[in-house]
């Protein structure tokens, strides 16, 4: 009875401790309980626990740690702001002296050749892109590489979409030097590439019209740089889906790599009429984007896509272009089978002039879509969101 | 306090025939003796269900040494009270895979529970759901835990669980640096 000072929290056992933290799936929360005391600390560090949410960054360096909508400002927020792409964890920044990638959880970085003509060289037999090649050295219908979207591989490859005008093409780099190469790969029939992934520890691009390539790249011995060798085909039916351009319906494909499998999500756009609106100026005024999305496995022994009705109780997909990736859940906080994405991310919708972007979660059991950050939105165009996937 | 049986009351119930008994006599730390029904300990701890099937449950008061009286009033009001909450089928089925089902959120019953509870009997509670392998116990109370730290900043943690902040200051540097990402924008 004489009890004066009650049961020390900072000794709680380790796997007590351990236990809790698998309640706090944001981010923030466990470094936060990290902070608290040595003890706790050691907890935190031996794991294993379930991932963390990931965090929504904004290009102005406000953070969201999911579950969370309480907007965090970074300590050293020059180490996210004004990034203009992303991959992976990696931001990806261009500036006057050249481009880089940084990570801002360890904040190291990488030097990027300029994704520009002068750093691009063709590789392949040229067979097919004589033509483009010719312009190329005429200057005068091949422009500046537009947007890209780069895959970050190790430390000696990043993997590149860029856009050209002969087409959306696999480019590859060595990083670590300004003064390295973008090899674009020449090779083989043209391919409109949309998105890669990693599945199994091989590269796969997607294009298009929904086709599916196995990627290899290797890299000389002797300067390391790296070059793609070979692309083969791996589904290449007919599209899924192919969106009515007269309704202004558009698709956007994600390949993403979850539990194993190699999935890809059709997102299909069409925007939503106001009533007693006409002409183009509904496009103006509507800032409603009405968003399907469908799941297809990649079935390499029938080399088709195959439909899946669930991800899976635990699994959270996170789409980005280029960002994307499954989360396991296995905390009450979040539910998983659902499908989280960033509205009216594509700036090239020419009818989707909403000014304001926001983050969003479909449901897969039932079809709905909710906002799981109500309060959370930021301006479409200057600010560019994006997914970061902390470890634990 | 109707768990709570006196010296004389044990006795007494030591003497049912052993094969028609369907409750177990726990003792406290401090000599308490509570009773249990023998189906809910068995299914709600991996320790009293091995003890039971083990034979090693002793009629005068099982000694739990490690569990003080409040505790295990507090761990036998659960198992009673989740006898009665919960059809047996469910919890059959729940107990056989406790161990990669992802967590239920609490009934309002659990969460009533453990919201009753003052800052050290939850220590305790926990504490003692970790020594008797009650997984699903833990599960709530752990839960309630991380519902006292969410958002909080480390300060604000502290302050709740009465922590001393006895870092070096080298480590604090290390964590503001990590916290980089924690600061809240006001």
């Amino acid at each position: 009875m004489a009890e004066t000072t009650g049961p020390s929290w900072s000794d709680i056992p380790v796997d007590l401790a351990g236990r809790i933290l698998r309640h706090l799936p944001a981010y923030v929360d466990r470094l936060r309980f990290a902070a608290v005391c040595p003890q706790w600390r050691a907890a935190a560090r031996l794991g294993p626990l379930p991932p963390p949410l990931p965090l929504l960054l904004l290009s102005d360096s406000t953070v969201y740690s999911l579950p969370g909508s309480k907007p965090l400002h970074l300590l050293v927020p020059c180490c996210c702001t004004g990034y203009t792409d992303v991959c992976g964890n990696w931001l990806f920044f261009s500036g006057d002296d050249g481009c880089f990638l940084r990570n801002p959880f360890s904040n190291t970085t990488m030097a990027l050749p300029a994704l520009s003509l002068d750093r691009i060289r063709y590789v392949g037999d040229k067979s097919v892109d004589e033509f483009y090649l010719e312009c190329e050295e005429d200057g005068r219908l091949e422009y500046e590489p537009d947007r890209c979207k780069l895959l970050f591989c190790s430390l000696d490859l990043v993997v590149a979409i860029v856009s050209l005008w002969s087409g959306r093409r696999l480019a590859v780099c060595k990083p670590g030097a300004a003064t390295s190469w973008w090899y674009v790969s020449a090779d083989g029939q043209y391919s409109d590439f949309v998105g890669m992934t990693f599945h199994q520890g091989k590269l796969y691009a997607l294009t298009s019209m929904d086709e599916l390539f196995a990627i290899e790249v290797s890299l000389d011995h002797s300067t390391g740089d790296p070059w793609v060798t070979q692309m083969r085909p791996v589904i290449n039916n007919p599209p899924l889906f192919i969106p009515a351009e007269f309704f202004m319906e558009t698709k956007v494909t994600y390949l993403v790599e979850a539990r194993g499998a190699l999935l890809m999500v059709l997102r299909k756009m069409q925007p939503c009429y106001a009533q007693g609106v006409t002409g183009i100026a509904i496009f103006e005024t509507t800032a409603g984007v009405q968003n399907e999305f469908e799941v297809f496995q990649a079935n390499f022994r029938k080399s088709q896509w195959t439909k899946v009705t669930t991800l899976g109780d635990d699994q959270i997909l996170f789409l980005r272009q280029q960002c994307c990736e499954s989360v396991c859940v296995s905390h009450d906080e979040v539910p998983g089978d659902c499908i989280f994405f960033l509205e009216n991310e594509d700036e090239d919708r020419l009818w989707s002039k909403a000014s304001s972007s926001s983050c969003s979660v479909y449901s897969m059991r039932d079809g709905k879509i909710s906002t799981p950050l109500p309060t959370v939105s930021w301006k479409r165009g200057t600010v560019f969101a994006t997914w970061l996937f902390p470890e634990n | 306090m109707e768990v709570d049986k006196g010296k004389g009351e044990a006795e007494e119930t030591r003497k049912v025939a052993e094969a028609d008994r369907d409750t177990v006599t726990l003792k406290s730390s401090d000599g308490k003796l509570f009773e249990v029904s023998k189906e809910a300990a068995a299914r709600l701890s991996t320790v009293l269900a091995g003890m039971i099937a083990g034979g090693s449950i002793d009629d005068n008061g099982t000694d739990l040494k490690q569990i003080g009286s409040e505790a295990l009033e507090n761990v036998v009001d659960y198992c009673n009270k989740h006898a009665n909450s919960i059809p047996s089928a469910a919890l059959i089925s729940s107990s056989i895979s406790f161990n990669t089902a992802p967590f239920k959120e609490p009934e309002e019953w659990e969460r009533k529970f453990v919201d009753r509870l003052s800052h050290d009997a939850l220590f305790d509670l926990v504490e003692a759901a970790n020594f008797l392998g009650m997984e699903r116990l833990l599960d709530v109370t752990c839960h309630k835990i991380s519902e006292m730290m969410k958002g909080k900043s480390p300060d604000q943690i502290r302050e709740v669980f009465n922590i001393k902040n006895d870092y070096t200051k080298e480590e604090l540097e290390e964590i503001r640096q990590e916290l980089a990402w924690a600061f809240y924008d006001d």
